[in-house]
């Protein structure tokens, strides 16, 4: 907690429900400078209760950026961004949209909904892992945030 | 580019004997053979026999001899038509022969209309003048004048050949047909009762007005390939309709005719009795031939029905199976390639971290699984591109292939630099078309012979050129060039002739050109020569 506090160590929570890719993800992040601390949920509808703190994820820690998938089970990534968008406590955190889908009404819809960005998952592991150090660099190092409440 | 002619089956097509055409032809050559003969026969018999052949067959009218002549040329001209070649010199003559035929039909009807005796009936005859019934005249009926008239116009007309001039012709022909009608008919309704002095409009021998008849259907049956004629040698229904009804409404009031006439002349039709029965018979007739008719007409139109619903639905099922192999195409690469990110991501991961870890045949088989797996990378790529064709679609508008041609110069201008190569082009239209999808054909062509080219730089030309209702493009090159049994085959999906490293590709291009082009209702075909170079053509509908 002191870690999040002080601005040392970083959190990113990955909403992905295929492990290859969270793996990916993680082994990517790993790899990283930056100190990070990771959360995995591959399920969708875990989402909101976790960014609330709610049940079992009453200590959870609040992210620094969120990484989502589009197609998850049970809960649509698309419902998601909306609920985050519109809850003043945690619509200030960062979410992109990391997904295999290119179609056009797709990342209107995610822009519409108010998604900080939209990115495809690339085929090809070395541009993976550059997306996301990429990601990572940019929301993470460059682009100044509202302090955390 | 084959164009298979659909045969339908439906239509049954006569198998043994002649056509009907040939038949025509046939039976018209007959008819001036007859018309010939005969009008020799009348002036033989009058130049030597003295009208012996009329005693013969007899006849209230003999027939005079300039009506015989002029019969004579007209048949002597039609049958040079019939025979000749179209462009021959003795061909030609039946023209002046039409001519003469005119001019006999109008200093005939010159004399009648004026009552003048110019003596021109008598001037080659003098001698001959054997008829006993009206010593004054030797002179034609004004009726075979009128046909006279009429076939010197068919005569000189007959050689013009625009579908115009030759319908002109048959109706005439019509026209003469029925006048000679009329003429047979006097004989069996006006001239029997006709005592006055002078020749009445309608006493045309009946030998004249039968061999008019043979005529004017010569005219008709020797072309039956044109104008009306060509319903009358249909091989279909419409055709058996044409020649049944037409056979059945000149016989069967004639028959009629002749038969109540015979009733009232046996007595055994009391007065005025005739026409009653005649009027009553021909409605009889005519509304059974009406019923039958559209019994026919009917039968087919149910047909027609029935066979446009099957195309209906037929239509219908492929544009939907269309629709759903399209569907197919496009999920099937899109999610294909979430496994195959997982397969190529970590077999990247192995080699990147395990490289030289493990022994050499591991690291050859982590490499054949990396290439392999980018390889289907770049075909499910290629097949979503090739899907996005339908799926991405807009609306066609004016466009300049000038202005696309400099985008994708300028998209091209890395390689066109890199091959040392250069593009040339001629003018280019504005067509109606989807501007983004013309560019990605000119593209995929420019591409391919910029990257196909042998030692020399390659050099590219992009022509167009108006044919019909259609332009044409042209895409030439001076490259490496393909064997003419593979033009085809080039513009199939994942079909390839060139293999290997030097030109790597996975053979998409050209099927989404022909993919492009099919859906701007257009086409695309190459030509080539191996080592010279080769052409690929695209044609586009100009609105």
């Amino acid at each position: 907690m002191n870690d999040q506090i002080s601005g040392k160590a970083i959190h990113i929570l990955i909403v992905e429900d295929n492990p290859g890719d969270v793996r990916l993800a993680l082994e990517a992040l790993k790899e990283s400078k930056i100190m990070n601390t990771m959360s995995v949920l591959e399920d969708g509808a875990e989402v909101m209760p976790y960014l609330r703190r709610e049940g079992k994820y009453a200590k959870a820690l609040r992210p620094d950026l969120i990484l989502l998938d589009l197609n998850l089970p049970k809960k649509d990534g698309r419902e998601i961004l909306n609920e985050i968008k519109n809850d003043p406590a945690i619509m200030t955190i960062p979410v992109v949209i990391l997904t295999t889908s290119q179609a056009e009404e797709d990342i209107l819809r995610a822009y519409n909904l108010h998604a900080n960005c939209y990115i495809t998952k690339p085929v090809d592991l070395d541009q993976f892992l550059t997306v996301v150090r990429a990601i990572e660099n940019f929301w993470l190092t460059i682009v100044k945030l509202p302090a955390k409440s | 580019m084959t164009t298979d002619s659909v045969s339908n089956p439906g239509i049954q097509v006569q198998s043994s004997g002649r056509s009907f055409p040939e038949t025509y032809r046939l039976i018209a050559k007959i008819l001036t053979a007859l018309t010939v003969m005969c009008s020799v026969l009348v002036l033989v018999d009058r130049l030597v026999f003295f009208s012996y052949f009329h005693k013969i067959l007899p006849s209230h009218w003999p027939m005079k001899t300039n009506a015989a002549l002029g019969l004579l040329i007209s048949g002597v001209a039609l049958w040079l038509r019939q025979t000749q070649p179209r462009e021959s010199r003795i061909g030609k003559l039946s023209r002046y022969f039409g001519i003469v035929i005119f001019g006999l039909g109008i200093v005939t009807l010159y004399e009648y209309i004026f009552s003048v005796e110019l003596g021109f009936d008598r001037i080659l005859f003098e001698l001959m003048r054997t008829v006993d019934y009206f010593p004054v005249y030797d002179r034609m009926a004004p009726l075979a004048a009128i046909n006279f008239l009429l076939m010197g116009v068919i005569l000189f007309l007959y050689e013009v050949e625009t579908p115009r001039v030759i319908l002109v012709v048959q109706i005439l022909t019509f026209f003469l047909f029925f006048t000679s009608l009329v003429g047979i008919f006097s004989h069996v309704y006006v001239l029997p009762n006709w005592f006055g002095p002078n020749p009445n409009f309608l006493s045309i021998a009946l030998f004249a007005a039968i061999l008019f008849t043979f005529l004017a259907l010569s005219v008709l049956f020797s072309r039956p390939d044109k104008g009306f004629m060509v319903l009358f040698s249909d091989d279909g229904i419409g055709g058996s309709l044409a020649r049944w009804l037409t056979v059945f409404s000149i016989i069967v009031p004639s028959i009629l005719d002749l038969m109540t006439m015979w009733g009232e002349r046996t007595g055994f039709l009391g007065d005025n009795s005739k026409s009653v029965i005649d009027i009553s018979a021909i409605i009889l007739v005519f509304t059974f031939v009406v019923y039958q008719a559209s019994n026919w007409v009917s039968r087919l139109d149910g047909e027609r029905r029935k066979a446009e619903e099957v195309l209906r639905k037929t239509v219908h099922e492929l544009e939907r199976s269309n629709a759903d192999l399209e569907q197919f195409a496009y999920v099937a690469s899109h999610d294909l390639q979430e496994p195959l990110r997982m397969i190529g991501s970590y077999v990247q991961l192995l080699q990147r971290r395990y490289k030289g870890k493990l022994d050499s045949d591991a690291d050859d088989f982590i490499e054949y699984a990396v290439n392999g797996a980018k390889r289907m990378r770049n075909l499910i790529n290629d097949l979503l591109a090739y899907s996005r064709v339908v799926r991405r679609r807009k609306d066609f508008e004016p466009t300049s292939f000038e202005e696309i041609l400099k985008q994708v110069e300028a998209d091209l201008r890395l390689a066109v630099q890199a091959s040392g190569g250069s593009i040339t082009h001629e003018p280019l239209p504005t067509i109606n078309a989807d501007p983004v999808q013309i560019a990605q054909v000119l593209q995929n062509l420019i591409g391919n012979a910029l990257k196909f080219h042998g030692d020399r730089p390659p050099k590219v030309h992009i022509e167009a050129k108006k044919e019909n209702a259609e332009w044409v493009f042209s895409v030439r090159d001076n490259g490496i060039g393909f064997e003419a049994q593979y033009a085809d085959r080039i513009f199939v999906i994942f079909q390839r002739l060139q293999g290997g490293e030097k030109y790597p590709g996975t053979g998409i291009g050209l099927a989404i050109c022909k993919k492009i082009m099919e859906r701007h209702g257009g086409r695309i075909w190459a030509e080539s020569t191996p080592g010279e170079g080769s052409v690929f053509h695209f044609a586009i509908p100009a609105i």
